[in-house]
């Protein structure tokens, strides 16, 4: 496999865990792990096509724009969804649970997931400060896998919650897609095509068997 | 004295201590059809979202929203209601005047889901076709701030033709979309899964987003969300 496709391909599937994974690290079970990777992350491979001389965690602006970018998902998209964001009630909780990463702290860990899977960070690394959650100021971040069964066990998610989901993380992306993506904050439609393959094919490790199929708000 | 003392205390430390292990075993996957028949919900009962809460999270995404704007919007359309202004009330009364059944969300009255809407009943085009549900979000204090609606299950073409009515509607009174992302057609929506188009606009007190996203195998979904970022 060509190298930029392993890159976007193992980005894809980073993305997938970020964005899956931003419910269920917040999930009622207290798992806790370490690979960024875990044991459900398949490639995609098809990736890569047409990227040209900055990389793809370049393109992404390094840990900063990755950061960035989970930012803006989780505030513009996610926190204003009357459905997602009742996964995120601990996150706007005064004050946060214990044991619950703050936003910020959501925002370190699936921004050094993906620079992991990039090659360009470690995962989990070193817990992720926030003094502001009084209750954790240090939350050491979990692995993917391990969060997404405790979401699929936990949260129930339904096939309607999960679409609408990955639908607003596309939306995220889509506007990144440029035909040569060359450039800081630009990736390829193949590139968008891996991370969609990616995305829609944890489906089944993520929603529950029995959830609503139409929207399961939380608690569903 | 000190034996009944002793009887006491060991019953309360039992019952405490059994307590929290029901509590424990109710958290295990297996207990999960418990946790439904009690409490109509498989999760913990004791994680659902505040109002104050939910106004919380409105409250970031709407400054996040005001700080990327650079000015007020022309126009703050909300499907015939009026962010920062409709009330619970409100809704109530165009619901029944419809004859159209508005729930709240996990028992948050302050989020309600309205299924099967005509397109009449919002005084929009017919070629938009009925919207699968329609869900509004109030402050606590009582505004609306949000009107999301979903379509689902539609065709590429259907979701195309509906997704290029909403944006030609939404850009005649807001102008141009400050983000947009594909094309509202059915061959781009039709390239595979998570195919979308999206158009943004976004300013300092509103947002109005239009999308369309290919979603197998149930087909394509569009969604409108009309936000209040006052």
């Amino acid at each position: 496999m060509h190298r930029s496709s392993i890159r976007a391909g193992k980005w894809g599937t980073a993305v997938v865990a970020l964005a899956l994974g931003a419910t269920s690290l917040i999930a009622c079970g207290s798992d806790k792990g370490a690979s960024p990777m875990g044991g459900g992350a398949g490639t995609t491979g098809a990736a890569g096509a047409g990227a040209a001389t900055l990389s793809l965690y370049e393109r992404l602006g390094g840990k900063s724009g990755l950061e960035a970018f989970v930012k803006d998902v989780v505030e513009t998209k996610i926190l204003t969804d009357a459905d997602l964001k009742t996964f995120f009630f601990n996150q706007v909780a005064t004050p946060i649970p214990a044991g619950h990463p703050s936003a910020t702290q959501i925002v370190v860990c699936f921004g050094r997931f993906v620079g992991a899977a990039l090659g360009a960070d470690s995962y989990p690394g070193a817990p992720a400060a926030d003094a502001a959650n009084t209750n954790t100021p240090s939350f050491t971040c979990r692995s993917m896998v391990e969060a997404h069964q405790g979401a699929s066990s936990m949260l129930h998610i339904g096939s309607g919650t999960f679409d609408k989901f990955v639908g607003a993380i596309a939306s995220s992306l889509m506007p990144l897609v440029k035909p040569t993506a060359t450039q800081a904050g630009e990736i390829t439609q193949a590139e968008f095509d891996a991370l969609a393959a990616a995305l829609t094919g944890q489906k089944a490790s993520v929603t529950t068997a029995g959830a609503s199929a139409t929207l399961g708000p939380f608690p569903n | 004295m000190k034996t009944r003392r002793a009887k006491v205390g060991a019953g309360v430390l039992g019952g405490a201590l059994a307590l929290t292990g029901l509590i424990g075993l109710l958290h295990l996957p297996a207990a999960a059809p418990v946790l439904r028949a009690v409490f109509g919900s498989a999760v913990c009962p004791v994680m659902r979202g505040t109002p104050a809460q939910i106004d919380r999270a409105h409250a970031i995404g709407a400054a996040a929203i005001r700080a990327a704007a650079a000015a007020p919007a022309p126009a703050r359309f909300a499907l015939g209601f009026r962010l920062d202004e409709t009330r619970r009330s409100d809704l109530d009364a165009w619901a029944a005047h419809h004859g159209i059944t508005c729930r709240a969300i996990t028992g948050n009255d302050n989020l309600q889901r309205c299924a099967d809407v005509p397109a009449a009943a919002l005084g929009v085009a017919g070629e938009v076709g009925p919207l699968e549900e329609m869900t509004l979000e109030f402050k606590s204090t009582g505004e609306l701030v949000n009107v999301e609606t979903l379509r689902r299950r539609l065709t590429p073409e259907e979701a195309a033709s509906t997704a290029g009515h909403l944006e030609h509607a939404a850009a005649e009174a807001l102008g141009a979309p400050a983000t947009l992302g594909g094309a509202p057609t059915a061959a781009h929506l039709a390239r595979g899964a998570l195919s979308t188009y999206v158009a943004v606009h976004a300013f300092t007190d509103y947002r109005a987003t239009i999308s369309a996203t290919n979603l197998p195998p149930t087909g394509v979904m569009v969604r409108e969300e009309y936000l209040s970022a006052r």
